[in-house]
């Protein structure tokens, strides 16, 4: 996926270029700079040391030429062929940027090609290169120290796809997947040895690291000096203008809010509102259902398929219904406009704008994009952690996520019951969910171990969204989603129409009903939407949005049941996401400290609206 | 007309070529007015040797200009033509000149 914003990239996609016949083309998250410092950095480290690469083609940005260059010098020691992409031409062009492209390619023996990828331009060329690429032959030489330590390193490392000196040269960095690679290649012993080595050479006191990257910086600074005829310094465009205010604590706040508002506008208004009205009520409502459920009454006569099928829950009129009719307007309408501030830039400067609030919370602004993304997909948004730095900010992430950010199919849901009933209804919902996620929040980076990270966030400048891009992002987003809600919505329909069957249903409502009624102050039946809720609380939240329709729910139980709801876990396939990416313990650990939360915040709104008696 | 900065984003920089005569005043990144270049020098202790790599990669070297551009919400820096937020603690531990 290309985007404006490093991070969007976290996991390795593979695929193949129609122009290179039998290989497959990986693409890896993006780097700054080797030893990786974040999980979707480490990523791309692996794909590097461990797999048979044939090549290497870096896609770098042409106007920083001095930071795509430190990583190149990185990419040519490992001694894998490559070819250097200097991308976005056009903009450092615009910029007035001009750059000697050859003399880069003849010092460090790689290919270079200028490319404007959005346009197209150079990527022929690029492809080209590519097959005829040879391992670079570039060598840099040290200073003593890190000379005499390499030579003593190399020879007993283990082989690997890299060149043994970069691997050397990472490892003494302090490189994790380098380390890791070691150890499962070297017999115990060989590596204890290596790694007395380097903890002596610690303890002298030589700062290698610094002096790797001392002459590596230097090599860069001469290739500068030799390929840039003109910085382009000075340049004034519009949008460095917009970007500038973008990030300005107050005019920053005003576009905040105009992009908000465009956002509800479009995803709550148009996809929520208008989109479903005609999907769910016009085309659903009025013309498929009556028709399936009219085929399946001609054509199947055992009742209890018929049931299955098109009953109260009924796997074409309660599961696909909601899937296609409601949730999918939704999601589309919101990940289109999650397409369009990723494409535009806008999100880092999001992230330097609410990087205060984040401090709060024991993080850094960073935190902002799979904190913005969750208000789509949870799951999607938990995966998305890996962007963080640190084990304590990935976690002190899930745990919000999976708490207190309301993905956009139940935030449509939510949205739409609220609404019908007041602006206080909807400032009520919003106001305990905030209060919960800052006060959880604030809590949970008191008592998890470790330090704040500081921000520290490159801001790449403001576009012109690509439509193309933006198009494909989203149905890229849109198949990740349908194949993972449409099958849950079945089971959980399934599930469901089962319970019914046997009664089981019945049951549950009446063991629940001390909790959902007593406690919460809801219907008995509300105990099924929650039942339904551990599919998923999108799920959940329709069944009570049915409920209300039915005018089983007076105002005061919408916003209670809505809290209550709000604040359960999301879905099972996140649950399972906090696992992969967690731990099961993790995991486990979130559900039972999100649930009884979730109820316990639910009652205690009960009562605090029974007794300032509003909505009852 | 400094108007909450709207038409002032980039004011002409005190400094605009490197200061070649007089006394080089040294000092730390978040102490360079907004608008202003300095000339990176080092970087204090407070910066762990992971995140000096860090913002090396990114070229905040020892020897390299960069224009502050602002210091709230975060310290926001212009190196060539890349713009980095970074925390202004952080920006306290990079020591300039100029």
């Amino acid at each position: 996926m290309i985007s404006n914003y490093p991070g969007t990239t976290v996991e390795v996609a593979r695929g193949k270029v129609s122009a290179l016949q039998n290989a497959i083309l990986v693409d890896t998250p993006g780097v700054v700079t080797f030893p990786p410092r974040s999980e979707d950095e480490l990523v791309t480290a692996r794909v590097l040391i461990n797999e048979p690469l044939k090549a290497v083609i870096q896609v770098g940005d042409a106007k920083n030429l001095r930071r795509t260059l430190s990583l190149t010098v990185q990419l040519a020691e490992m001694g894998l062929p490559m070819a250097l992409s200097l991308n976005m031409m056009d903009e450092a062009d615009s910029r007035g940027v001009r750059l000697d492209h050859n003399c880069l390619g003849e010092a460090m023996g790689i290919s270079v090609v200028p490319t404007a990828a959005v346009h197209g331009r150079g990527i022929k060329e690029l492809i080209s290169c590519v097959q005829t690429a040879s391992a670079p032959a570039l060598l840099l030489e040290y200073p003593y120290a890190v000379e005499s330590v390499l030579q003593r390193i190399i020879p007993q490392l283990p082989q690997a796809s890299i060149s043994p000196r970069s691997l050397a040269l990472l490892w003494l960095s302090g490189d994790p997947v380098s380390e890791t690679y070691m150890k499962g290649h070297l017999r115990q012993e060989e590596y204890q040895s290596l790694l007395a080595m380097r903890e002596s050479i610690l303890e002298e006191a030589l700062d290698l690291p610094g002096q790797i990257q001392v002459t590596r910086q230097a090599f860069v600074d001469k290739l500068v000096n030799l390929a840039v005829l003109d910085t382009g310094e000075g340049w004034k465009g519009i949008s460095k203008k917009i970007g500038y205010l973008a990030t300005h604590p107050v005019w920053g706040i005003g576009i905040l809010a105009l992009v908000l508002y465009s956002i509800y506008w479009f995803v709550g208004v148009f996809g929520a509102g208008t989109l479903v009205g005609i999907l769910e009520e016009n085309l659903f409502g009025g013309v498929i259902n009556p028709w399936v459920t009219g085929m399946v009454e001609k054509y199947i006569s055992i009742p209890l398929v018929a049931d299955l099928l098109v009953g109260e829950y009924g796997i074409w009129t309660m599961g696909m219904t909601y899937a296609i009719a409601l949730i999918l307007p939704i999601v589309t309408t919101f990940f289109l406009a999650f397409g369009i501030m990723e494409d535009s830039g806008y999100l880092p400067r999001l992230a330097a704008l609410s990087n205060r609030i984040f401090r709060f919370l024991g993080l850094n602004g960073k935190a902002v994009l799979p904190m913005v993304l969750g208000l789509g997909c949870v799951t999607m948004a938990t995966l998305t952690t890996r962007v963080l730095e640190k084990k304590r900010e990935r976690l002190l992430v899930t745990l919000l996520l999976a708490l207190a950010v309301p993905c956009s199919a139940q935030l449509g849901v939510v949205m739409g019951m609220l609404a019908g009933i007041s602006l206080s209804a909807t400032l009520i919902w919003s106001g305990v969910v905030m209060l919960i996620l800052l006060a959880i929040g604030w809590l949970a980076a008191r008592l998890v171990p470790g330090e704040r990270t500081q921000l520290l966030v490159e801001m790449p400048p403001l576009r012109m969204p690509v439509i193309s891009n933006v198009v494909v992002k989203t149905l890229a987003r849109l198949e990740w989603y349908l194949k993972e809600v449409v099958p849950l919505f079945i089971v959980g329909t399934l599930i469901l129409f089962v319970l019914d069957k046997t009664a089981i249903l019945d049951w549950i409502i009446r063991i629940g009903e001390p909790l959902v009624s007593g406690w919460l102050g809801l219907p008995a039946q509300a105990s099924a939407a929650f039942l339904i809720g551990f599919m998923r609380r999108d799920f959940g939240a329709t069944g009570l949005f049915l409920m209300e329709a039915q005018g089983l729910l007076n105002p005061a139980q919408v916003v209670v049941a809505m809290v209550t709801i709000t604040l359960f876990i999301p879905c099972v396939a996140s649950i399972m996401m906090i696992a992969k990416e967690r731990g099961w313990r993790t995991a486990a650990g979130m559900v039972v400290l999100i649930i009884p939360l979730a109820f316990l915040i639910g009652g205690l709104l009960n009562k605090a609206l029974l007794f300032i008696g509003w909505g009852v | 007309m400094a108007f909450f900065g709207l038409f002032t984003p980039h004011r002409t920089p005190a400094v605009s070529t490197p200061v070649s005569s007089g006394v080089r005043n040294t000092h730390n990144l978040a102490a360079v007015c907004p608008g202003e270049k300095a000339k990176v020098t080092g970087f204090s202790k407070s910066i762990t040797p992971e995140r000096r790599m860090q913002l090396q990669a990114y070229g905040i070297n020892p020897g390299t200009w960069v224009t502050v551009s602002m210091h709230s919400p975060v310290t926001v820096l212009q190196i060539e033509h890349l713009e980095i937020a970074l925390e202004t603690e952080m920006a306290r531990g990079i020591e300039v000149e100029g």
